[in-house]
C-alpha cells in the first residue's frame, strides 16, 4: 500500500515539475507567426489580456487561477456524484455495496466488519484509475496535454486520455487478522465420500490472502471520456450537439458581458498616461525586432520575442501602478479578467453538468480468489444514470452588481466563482499573497453543491464462472457458478446548512436503497483446511458443499463524507440467506475511503500557494 | 465575389451596408459565440451571426459613427490558434484577429461614415 502510495506521490511530483502554460509564449508564437497583429493584439492588452496578467502577477499564479475552473468544477461534481462508489465491491455478502458502480476515482477503500462479526468483512480495495488519474493532471494544466504539434515530448497525449479514462483497476485483498473459521456439521455424517454436502452455522473472517482483481472498462457514456473530450476535442466549447444559433443564445449574457468588459477596458485606457506614452516606444522596439523573424520561428526568437513582451509588458505595468490615472485602467482589467472567467465558468458547468448527466455502461471482469473456495470470474454488465438537475438558464439581465438581486442561486454562484478568481489575479496588488487553488476548489464544491446531479439509478448483471470445472461428485456443479442481477437507487442530500461547521467536517450524504437478486445454479464449494471445522465430516473429505438456493439481499447505505476525500459508508445488509448459510441473515457494515485522485488534481504548487484537493 | 466595403482603417460607407464579415480559415470546431457593435456610451447591438457560426452581418440598420465591434468565439483545441475575422470579400479585407487562448476575444475600432 505504501508502495502505491510512493509511486502517486513520484507520479504527482514529477509531472507537477512541467511549467504550466505560458500565455506569454503562446502569444509570441502567434506574434512571430503573422507580425501584422502587433498592433492590433499585443500592443492593444485588452485584446491579450492573459499575458498581461501573467506578467503582472510576475508568478504563475496567474494560471492556477485561470486554468482550473474546468478541474475544481470537474472534481467537485465527480466528488459529489451519487454515482461514485463508497467503500468496496468485494462481494453482496459482506460489503458497504450490493450493488458495484460504473465509476470512480482512485481510492484507497477499508471495509470492516460491523454488528455481526460472524458475517463481517475486513479488507482492503485499491482502486485504479489511470485515465482519471491523468485526466486530473492535465485537467489542472493543460499544458500536460500535447495539445499542439510543437508541444515538448513530456506531455500526455489526448487520444491516451480519451481511451484510459474509462479504464478501472481493483485489487482487494482480505486483510483481517481473525482466524479462518466456519462451524457447520456434514449433511450425513455416516457417509465417506469426497464430496459431501454440509450445513454452514456460521462464517468468521478470512485470514489475509488475495481476493480479487477487477478490470472495468466504460462502454458508453464514461463521464471521465465526456469531460476529457470536452477538454481535448472541443474545450471550452459546450454546445456540442447543439447549433451554434442555440448555443450563442445559451451564452450570451456571459459573452455580452467578457465584450463590454472589453469595450469597457479599452476605454479607460485611453485615459491612461502610462499606456499612451508606452504603445509607440514597444511597438518601435517589436519591429526592430520582428524585421528579421521569417516564420517558422526558430526557438531562439522565439524566446527571444517572448522576453521582450514581458519585459514590455513589465515596464507598462510599472508605469501604470506609479500612474494615477491608469488606476481605473487597472482595476478595469479586474473586471475584464472577471468577466472572461464567469464566461469560461459557465461554459466548463455546462460542459461539466450536462456530462454528469449522461446514462454509463461499464464491463467488468473480477478474478475472484476466495479462501477455501475455488477461484471463480466474474463478468458484469453495469449501467448507471444520474438525474435530477436540470442546467441552470443565464441571467435574464445584464449582469454587474446591481443586477446581483436577479441571480438565481446558480448564477449567483457562477459569479461568485469567477469574481472570486478575478480578485486573486489583483494586477495593482501582486506582491498579495493568495490561495488560489483552495479557493477555487471550495467555490467549485459551492457550486456542485447546489448542481449536481442528486439521484442515481444503477444496475448490474453478474455471471459468476467457476475457473476450474467442479468435481463431478458434487450434485448440479457446473462451471456456472451463479447469475446475479442489482438494482441500487441513491441520493445524495445535505442535512446540514450551506455555511455549517458540521457541513464542511462531515459533507453531503449519500442515501442508498439497493436490492440484489442471486440464483446459484452451482452449489457454493468449499476446499481445504477449512474442511475440518465441520463435525461429522471425515478426513477423505476433499470437498463440501452447500445447499444452493436463491439469494434475495436488501441493503440499505448512508455514505458521510460525500463530496469530501475521506468518505464513511455505513450499511446494513439482510439477505434470506447467504452462499453456504442457508438461514436469514443480516449484518452491518462500516468502511472508510480515502480518494487518492486527490492528490493528483494538485498540479503545480508554487511557493506560498497551494491548490486544493478536491 | 464582390469587392470589399470596408477600408484598411476600417472604414465603411453607411451606403455599402450590410456587410458580411466571417471566419477566414477557422480552426476545426471554433465558431462564432457572440458579435456584437459598442457605441460611444457602450451600449451594445448584437449582430446576427449565421446558423454555422462561421459569419455575421452588420445591417444597414447601423447609424453613421464611430463603433466598437466586438467578437467572441467558442470551441476549438485549447490553446487556440490565431482566428482571423475578416469580410467576405474580394481581397477578404482582415477585421479583427483573436489570438487570446482564454478570453478568446477581441475588439476592434469601426467607423460608418455618410459618405
Amino acid at each position: 500500500m505504501f508502495a502505491f502510495a510512493a509511486v502517486i506521490l513520484f507520479c504527482r511530483l514529477a509531472l507537477a515539475a512541467e511549467k504550466p502554460i505560458d500565455y506569454c509564449q503562446d502569444i509570441a508564437k502567434k506574434l512571430l507567426l503573422d507580425p501584422t497583429i502587433l498592433d492590433s493584439n499585443v500592443i492593444n492588452i485588452v485584446n491579450n489580456p492573459s499575458c498581461f496578467f501573467q506578467v503582472s502577477l510576475s508568478n504563475r499564479v496567474a494560471n492556477e487561477a485561470i486554468a482550473p475552473v474546468r478541474t475544481t468544477l470537474w472534481n467537485a461534481f465527480e466528488s459529489l456524484s451519487p454515482s461514485q462508489q463508497q467503500g468496496s465491491s468485494l462481494s453482496s455478502s459482506g460489503s458497504t455495496n450490493a450493488v458495484s458502480k460504473p465509476s470512480g476515482p482512485t481510492s484507497l477503500v477499508e471495509e470492516f466488519g460491523g454488528a455481526n462479526v460472524t458475517r463481517g468483512t475486513s479488507s482492503s480495495t485499491v482502486q485504479w484509475s489511470p485515465g482519471t488519474m491523468l485526466t486530473n493532471l492535465a485537467l489542472t494544466g493543460v499544458d500536460y496535454l500535447c495539445l499542439t504539434k510543437n508541444q515538448p515530448t513530456s506531455c500526455i497525449s489526448a487520444r491516451l486520455l480519451r481511451n484510459l479514462s474509462p479504464l478501472t483497476f481493483k485489487i482487494t485483498g482480505n486483510t483481517s487478522s481473525g482466524t479462518p473459521s466456519m462451524s457447520g456439521t456434514a449433511a450425513t455424517p455416516t457417509s465417506t465420500a469426497s464430496a459431501q454436502q454440509v450445513t454452514v452455522n456460521s462464517q468468521g473472517n478470512s485470514g489475509p490472502n488475495f481476493a480479487g482483481l477487477t478490470v472495468q472498462y466504460s462502454l458508453l457514456g464514461s463521464r471521465n471520456r465526456a469531460a476529457v473530450k470536452s477538454l481535448t476535442s472541443q474545450a471550452n466549447s459546450p454546445g456540442q450537439g447543439e447549433t451554434p444559433s442555440a448555443t450563442q443564445s445559451s451564452h450570451g449574457k456571459y459573452y455580452g458581458n467578457e465584450l463590454h468588459s472589453l469595450w469597457k477596458t479599452r476605454d479607460l485606457l485611453q485615459n491612461c498616461t502610462a499606456y499612451k506614452n508606452w504603445q509607440p516606444t514597444a511597438t518601435n522596439e517589436f519591429q526592430a525586432v520582428l524585421g528579421s523573424a521569417v516564420p517558422p520561428p526558430t526557438a531562439g526568437q522565439l524566446a527571444q520575442v517572448q522576453g521582450m513582451i514581458e519585459s514590455e509588458y513589465g515596464k507598462l505595468l510599472a508605469g501604470m501602478l506609479s500612474s494615477a490615472d491608469c488606476r481605473p485602467a487597472l482595476e478595469g482589467f479586474q473586471g475584464l479578467y472577471a468577466a472572461i472567467l464567469e464566461a469560461k465558468t459557465y461554459e466548463d458547468f455546462v460542459a461539466v453538468q450536462s456530462s454528469s448527466a449522461k446514462p454509463e455502461l461499464a464491463l467488468e471482469y473480477d478474478l475472484n480468489t476466495p479462501q477455501s473456495k475455488p477461484s471463480y470470474s466474474s463478468v458484469k454488465a453495469t449501467f448507471n444514470w444520474q438525474f435530477g438537475k436540470s442546467t441552470p438558464s443565464v441571467p435574464s439581465a445584464p449582469l454587474g452588481k446591481d443586477a446581483s438581486a436577479k441571480l438565481t442561486s446558480a448564477q449567483d454562484e457562477i459569479h461568485t466563482f469567477a469574481s472570486n478568481a478575478a480578485a486573486m489575479l489583483a494586477p495593482a496588488n501582486p506582491g498579495k499573497a493568495s490561495a488560489t487553488g483552495k479557493q477555487a476548489s471550495a467555490n467549485a464544491k459551492a457550486l456542485a453543491q447546489d448542481n449536481a446531479q442528486p439521484w442515481s439509478f444503477t444496475l448490474t448483471g453478474t455471471a459468476d464462472i467457476y475457473n476450474a470445472e467442479p468435481p463431478s461428485s458434487v450434485p448440479s456443479g457446473s462451471h456456472l457458478k451463479d447469475i446475479q442481477a442489482g438494482a441500487e437507487l441513491a441520493y445524495v442530500f445535505s442535512p446540514f446548512s450551506k455555511n455549517s461547521t458540521l457541513l464542511s467536517f462531515l459533507g453531503s450524504v449519500t442515501a442508498a436503497a439497493a436490492y440484489s437478486y442471486q440464483d446459484q445454479t452451482s452449489p457454493a464449494i468449499l476446499t481445504g483446511p477449512v474442511l475440518t471445522d465441520f463435525t461429522g465430516l471425515p478426513s477423505s473429505t476433499t470437498t463440501a458443499y452447500a445447499q444452493r438456493g436463491i439469494i434475495h439481499l436488501g441493503q440499505l447505505r448512508l455514505g458521510f463524507g460525500t463530496g469530501k476525500n475521506l468518505t464513511f459508508p455505513l450499511a446494513f445488509t439482510y439477505s434470506n440467506r447467504t452462499e453456504l448459510i442457508v438461514h436469514p441473515t443480516w449484518g452491518v457494515q462500516f468502511g472508510i475511503s480515502y480518494n487518492l485522485t486527490s492528490l493528483f488534481g494538485s498540479g503545480t504548487s508554487n511557493s506560498g500557494n497551494s491548490k486544493g484537493s478536491d | 465575389m464582390a469587392a470589399c466595403k470596408f477600408t484598411p482603417t476600417l472604414t465603411i460607407k453607411k451606403s455599402a451596408l450590410p456587410v458580411t464579415c466571417k471566419l477566414q480559415n477557422p480552426p476545426s470546431g471554433v465558431t462564432i459565440a457572440k458579435a456584437q457593435l459598442l457605441d460611444k456610451s457602450g451600449i451594445a447591438t448584437d449582430l446576427k451571426v449565421s446558423n454555422d457560426g462561421q459569419s455575421f452581418v452588420i445591417p444597414n440598420s447601423i447609424i453613421a459613427g464611430d463603433w466598437t465591434l466586438a467578437v467572441r468565439v467558442q470551441g476549438g483545441k485549447d490553446p487556440i490558434p490565431s482566428v482571423y475575422l475578416v469580410e467576405d470579400c474580394d481581397a477578404s479585407q482582415r477585421i479583427l484577429v483573436i489570438t487570446d487562448p482564454v478570453a478568446k476575444a477581441a475588439i476592434a475600432e469601426i467607423a460608418v461614415v455618410l459618405k
